[in-house]
C-alpha cells in the first residue's frame, strides 16, 4: 500500500495476466500474442509489517487501530502461518473503514470501538492489549455471546429494524470477525498459505477425498 | 439507391455478435454498431486473474459509490473486478412508476451481456412453443420446436456447450461437449429426489463453457475451461462463449465485418415510397453528434428493451408510434423470468469428501408442474430450479463465536456441506407490462427518454410460492436437515432475462415480428434478441436468441440473393 496504490494493483494484475498466458501458451499449444505479454512487466509491492507500522492512519485512531489489531489477533492468532496482525488485518480494516463504509457507517463503527475500548478497561482496569491472552479470550467469549443474543433477538426482530438501510444493527464484535476473517483470508498469507489458492486450477473433480487436498479452499465454486 | 453496407446489425451483444458473423460468413458488408466502447478480448480484461488481495479494497466496491453510481446495478452482480462491464444507472437513468418496479442490469461496451451473462444454454421443446395457444396467454407463436431445431443444433456446434445426454422430453438433448462433475452431495440429493419424485430429475447444468474444444473452436484461439469461475471479468483462454472468444473473431477474418463503437442507435431511418428502412440513425456517444448509415436491412440486437425503444424512437409519418408498430403492440408484454424463491438445506455427513477446481456451473432440476399429468389449480405453467451443493469456507466463521490457534484450524477445513437452489420460473405476456419513450424529455445524446411499467401477477406468484414449498418438500426427502425455504417479492428484471416487446406472430394486426423475425410491416427490418419472445418459457433464453438470429440471417441473405431485399 505505497504512495501509488493503484499502480501496484496494476502491476500485480499484469503479473497475474502473464500467468495466464504462460499457461495459454500450454493449454492451447501457443499462438500467444507477444505484444501482450510485453504489456505485462511490472514489480510487486507487498508492505513488510515494518514498512506497515509508519502508514498513515486512514480512519481509525492508533488506540482503535490497536484495539482492532489485538482483537483480530486472537480470533486468529500466528501459528505456524502469519496472524491476523502478521498480514495487516487491521490496517486493511482502517482501509475499509475509510474507503468502503459509508461516512454514517464509519463513525458509527468508530463510536463503538472506542466504546468497547472504554467498557474493557472500566470493566477490566486495563485496555484490551494490556490482558493476558487468557483474559482476552475471556472478553471474547462474553463478547460472543452477546453477539449470539443479538442475532436471534434480530431474527426474532424480523424486519423492525432502527438502521438506515433496513438491516438490524450488529453487535461491534460480529462487525470486527466479518472483517478480520475477510481481511485475512483474503490477504496473500491467509488465502495462500493458511489454506488453499489455485489461480487456474485446469479442471475440475466434482467429488474427491479431502485426505488428497489438505485443507479448505480459500475461493470457492 | 446504392447502400453503404449490406447489413448493419445494432448491439454487439450475443443476439448482435452471432448476426455480425452469419452475415460476415455469407460474404455480406457488415456494419456492427455498439453504443459503448471498444472492448479488445483479452487486452481490456483489468482484472482477469487478479487475487483478492490485489484488487482495491480486497475487491469491495465502496458502499457510497454504489449508492452514487450504481443504485440498481448493485442489486445483481457487481464487483470491483467487474464493475467497468455494468453501466453507471447515474449515467443511464429510466422512469418508472413509483409503485413498480423493473430491474434493468446492463452493460454498455463491446460484446454488451455476453461477457457477463450467466452461459446456462438450455432448449426451449415443443411444449414451449405450444404453450400460449394451449391456455390462452398471450398470442401463439408462429414457429414450433421442427422450425428452431437445426438451428439450434447450429449454434451449439459452433458456442460450444456442455452438457448431458437425458432423454428429457421438455428439456432437448443438443449438440454437447463433455458434461461437469456433480460434487459427492449433488449425486447424493439426485439420486434421492429422482428415486422419491416422479418425473423428476435433476441434472447438471448445461452451459457454454468449452469442456473440449473442437477443431474450429481452437482455429478461432479459444480453450478449454480453467475452472476459476472468474468469467464476469473476461476470459483471456475464451472458454465461454462471448462476441469477443467467438462470434466477432469469426466475423473478423471474413474482412467483410466494420465495427463502430461509442455509436449510440438512435433511430432507424425509413423511406415510405419503397415502404422500407434505410438504414440507422446513430449519435456518437463522444462528439454528441447525429451520424447515419445505410444499409439493405437492419437487423437490431440491442437487447430487449434497447432494440424496441430505438424501434419507438423511429417516427415518421407512416408510422407515428414508432416503426412498425402499426399492430400497437411495440413496446408491450414485457417479460422477465421469476427468480426471488428457493430453498436450502444442510446434508449431514460426507466429511471426507471435497472438490477441487471451481466450477462455472451448477445444477438443473427442469420443469416437471402442469405436464406429464401434472395439473396445478392456482398457476399455468412451471419453473425450473438451478443450484449447487459446496462445503461452507470461511465466511462460516462470522457467525460463529470461536478464536484462538484451535479455532484458526477448524477455519483452515471446510465446513458441512449445504444445498441451496433457486426457482426460475414462466413470467406470463400481459399488455399493461410495457416500455414507452418521451419525445418531449431527451437524455444527454438528445435520445428520447425511457419509460419502463412492470409487474409481476397473481400467477407469477403463486409460482413463486410453489417453488418454495415443493423445493422444501425435494430437500427434505432428499435427507437434508436444517432445511429453510425462502419468497421474496422481488422485482421483475432481476433475473436479467427480459424479454418481449417486440413479440413475433402470425398475425399483423397484434404482433410486430413475423416467423422469421421480420417486421411485418418494413421487410427489410428484423429483431432478433429478447425483444422478440411472444413468451418466455421457464429456460435461459440466450441459446434461443443465438439459433433464431443465425435461422433470421439466413432467410435474410436468402432474400437478398433472390432480390427480394
Amino acid at each position: 500500500m505505497s504512495a501509488d496504490h493503484s499502480d501496484d494493483v496494476k502491476n500485480n494484475i499484469n503479473l497475474n495476466r502473464r500467468e495466464i498466458l504462460e499457461k495459454m501458451a500450454v493449454v492451447m499449444g501457443g499462438g500467444v500474442s507477444l505484444t501482450i505479454l510485453s504489456a505485462c512487466d511490472g514489480g510487486v509491492s507487498v508492505p513488510t509489517s515494518e514498512e506497515a507500522k509508519t502508514m498513515p492512519l486512514k480512519a481509525l485512531n492508533q488506540a482503535q487501530l490497536n484495539l482492532v489489531g489485538d482483537i483480530a489477533d486472537t480470533i486468529i492468532p500466528e501459528t505456524d502461518t502469519l496472524g491476523a496482525k502478521g498480514v495487516n488485518a487491521h490496517y486493511l480494516i482502517d482501509e475499509l473503514a475509510a474507503n468502503w463504509m459509508k461516512a454514517e457507517e464509519r463513525a458509527a463503527f468508530l463510536a463503538n470501538l472506542t466504546a468497547l475500548d472504554d467498557r474493557i478497561k472500566v470493566e477490566r482496569g486495563k485496555i484490551f492489549s494490556e490482558l493476558s491472552l487468557a483474559e482476552r479470550g475471556q472478553v471474547l467469549d462474553q463478547l460472543g455471546e452477546e453477539m449470539l443474543a443479538m442475532n436471534s433477538a434480530n431474527d426474532t426482530l424480523g424486519d423492525i429494524t432502527n438502521s438506515d438501510d433496513g438491516k438490524a444493527p450488529k453487535h461491534i464484535y460480529h462487525e470486527l470477525r466479518e472483517l478480520t476473517l475477510f481481511g485475512y483470508y483474503t490477504s496473500e498469507v491467509g488465502a495462500s498459505e493458511e489454506l488453499l489458492y489455485d489461480p487456474i486450477p485446469g479442471d475440475f473433480k466434482g467429488c474427491v477425498a479431502l485426505s488428497d487436498i489438505g485443507r479448505a479452499w480459500s475461493i470457492t465454486g | 439507391m446504392a447502400t453503404e453496407f449490406d447489413a448493419i446489425v445494432v448491439g454487439s451483444g450475443v443476439s448482435g455478435g452471432w448476426a455480425a458473423k452469419e452475415f460476415s460468413e455469407k460474404g455480406m458488408k457488415t456494419l456492427l454498431i455498439e453504443r459503448g466502447r471498444n472492448v479488445a478480448h483479452m487486452e481490456d480484461y483489468p482484472t482477469e486473474g487478479a487475487t483478492p488481495w490485489e484488487l482495491p479494497n480486497n475487491g469491495r466496491i465502496p458502499k457510497q459509490e454504489l449508492d452514487d453510481d450504481y443504485e440498481i446495478q448493485q442489486l445483481a452482480f457487481l464487483q470491483e473486478h467487474n464493475k467497468h462491464f455494468f453501466v453507471k444507472d447515474s449515467e443511464h437513468g429510466y422512469e418508472q412508476p413509483d409503485d413498480k418496479f423493473f430491474t434493468w442490469i446492463r452493460g454498455y461496451h463491446l460484446g454488451g451481456r455476453s461477457l457477463t451473462w450467466g452461459k446456462q444454454t438450455y432448449r426451449w421443446s415443443e411444449m414451449d412453443f405450444n404453450s400460449n395457444k394451449e391456455d390462452g396467454n398471450g398470442i401463439d407463436w408462429p414457429i414450433r420446436y421442427a422450425d428452431i431445431e437445426p438451428w439450434y443444433d447450429y449454434v451449439e456446434k459452433f458456442a460450444g456447450i456442455s452438457g448431458s445426454v437425458e432423454g428429457i422430453s421438455n428439456l432437448p438433448d443438443g449438440v454437447f461437449q463433455p458434461p461437469m462433475e456433480m460434487t459427492c452431495v449433488e449425486k447424493v440429493i439426485k439420486e434421492r429426489i429422482e428415486a422419491e419424485f416422479e418425473n423428476r430429475h435433476l441434472i447438471i447444468g448445461r452451459c457454454a463453457h468449452l469442456t473440449e474444444p473442437t477443431e474450429e473452436q481452437l482455429g478461432l484461439g479459444r480453450g478449454k475451461c480453467q475452472f476459476r469461475n472468474e468469467c464476469m471479468r473476461g476470459c483471456s483462454f475464451g472458454a465461454y462463449f462471448s462476441s469477443q472468444s467467438a462470434t466477432l473473431p469469426a466475423a473478423e477474418r471474413t474482412g467483410n465485418l466494420t465495427i463502430v463503437a461509442d455509436a449510440i442507435g438512435h433511430s432507424v431511418t425509413y423511406d415510405a415510397a419503397t415502404g422500407k428502412a434505410t438504414g440507422v440513425r446513430i449519435v456518437d456517444a463522444n462528439s454528441k453528434e447525429a451520424r447515419e448509415y445505410s444499409a439493405r436491412v437492419v437487423f437490431l440486437c440491442a437487447s430487449t428493451i434497447g432494440s424496441t425503444q430505438i424501434m419507438l424512437n423511429s417516427i415518421s409519418e407512416a408510422f407515428p408510434n414508432g416503426i412498425a408498430n402499426g399492430s400497437g403492440a411495440l413496446g408491450h408484454y414485457l417479460m422477465d423470468h421469476i427468480y426471488q424463491a428457493g430453498a436450502s438445506g444442510r446434508m449431514p455427513g460426507y466429511e471426507n469428501n471435497y472438490e477441487s477446481g471451481r466450477r462455472p456451473n451448477g445444477i438443473y432440476i427442469p420443469r416437471f408442474r402442469n405436464i406429464n399429468g401434472d395439473k396445478q389449480e392456482n398457476f399455468l405453467r412451471g419453473y425450473g430450479y438451478q443450484g449447487s451443493a459446496h462445503r461452507l469456507p470461511w465466511k462460516r466463521g462470522e457467525n460463529e463465536t470461536g478464536h484462538g490457534a484451535d479455532y484458526k484450524k477448524n477455519l483452515q477445513q471446510p465446513g458441512d456441506w449445504w444445498f441451496s437452489m433457486t426457482g426460475f420460473g414462466e413470467m406470463l405476456p400481459r399488455y399493461e407490462n410495457h416500455i414507452s419513450v418521451d419525445h418531449d424529455k431527451l437524455d444527454q445524446w438528445d435520445v428520447p427518454t425511457l419509460n419502463i411499467s412492470c409487474e409481476f401477477s397473481e400467477n407469477e406468484k403463486n409460482l413463486q410460492k410453489d417453488i418454495a414449498s415443493e423445493g422444501e418438500r425435494m430437500l427434505k426427502a432428499a435427507g437434508l436437515e436444517d432445511v429453510t425455504s425462502w419468497v421474496n417479492e422481488g422485482y421483475p428484471g432481476l433475473c436479467i432475462h427480459e424479454m418481449g416487446t417486440a413479440r413475433m406472430g402470425n398475425d399483423p394486426s397484434e404482433s410486430v415480428l413475423n416467423k422469421h423475425n421480420q417486421a411485418h410491416e418494413v421487410p427489410n427490418l428484423f429483431v432478433t434478441d429478447g425483444a422478440c419472445m411472444t413468451s418466455t418459457a421457464c429456460q435461459n433464453p440466450s441459446l434461443t436468441y443465438m439459433a433464431l438470429t443465425a435461422r433470421a440471417v439466413s432467410y435474410a441473405v436468402d432474400q437478398i440473393k433472390e432480390g427480394v431485399l
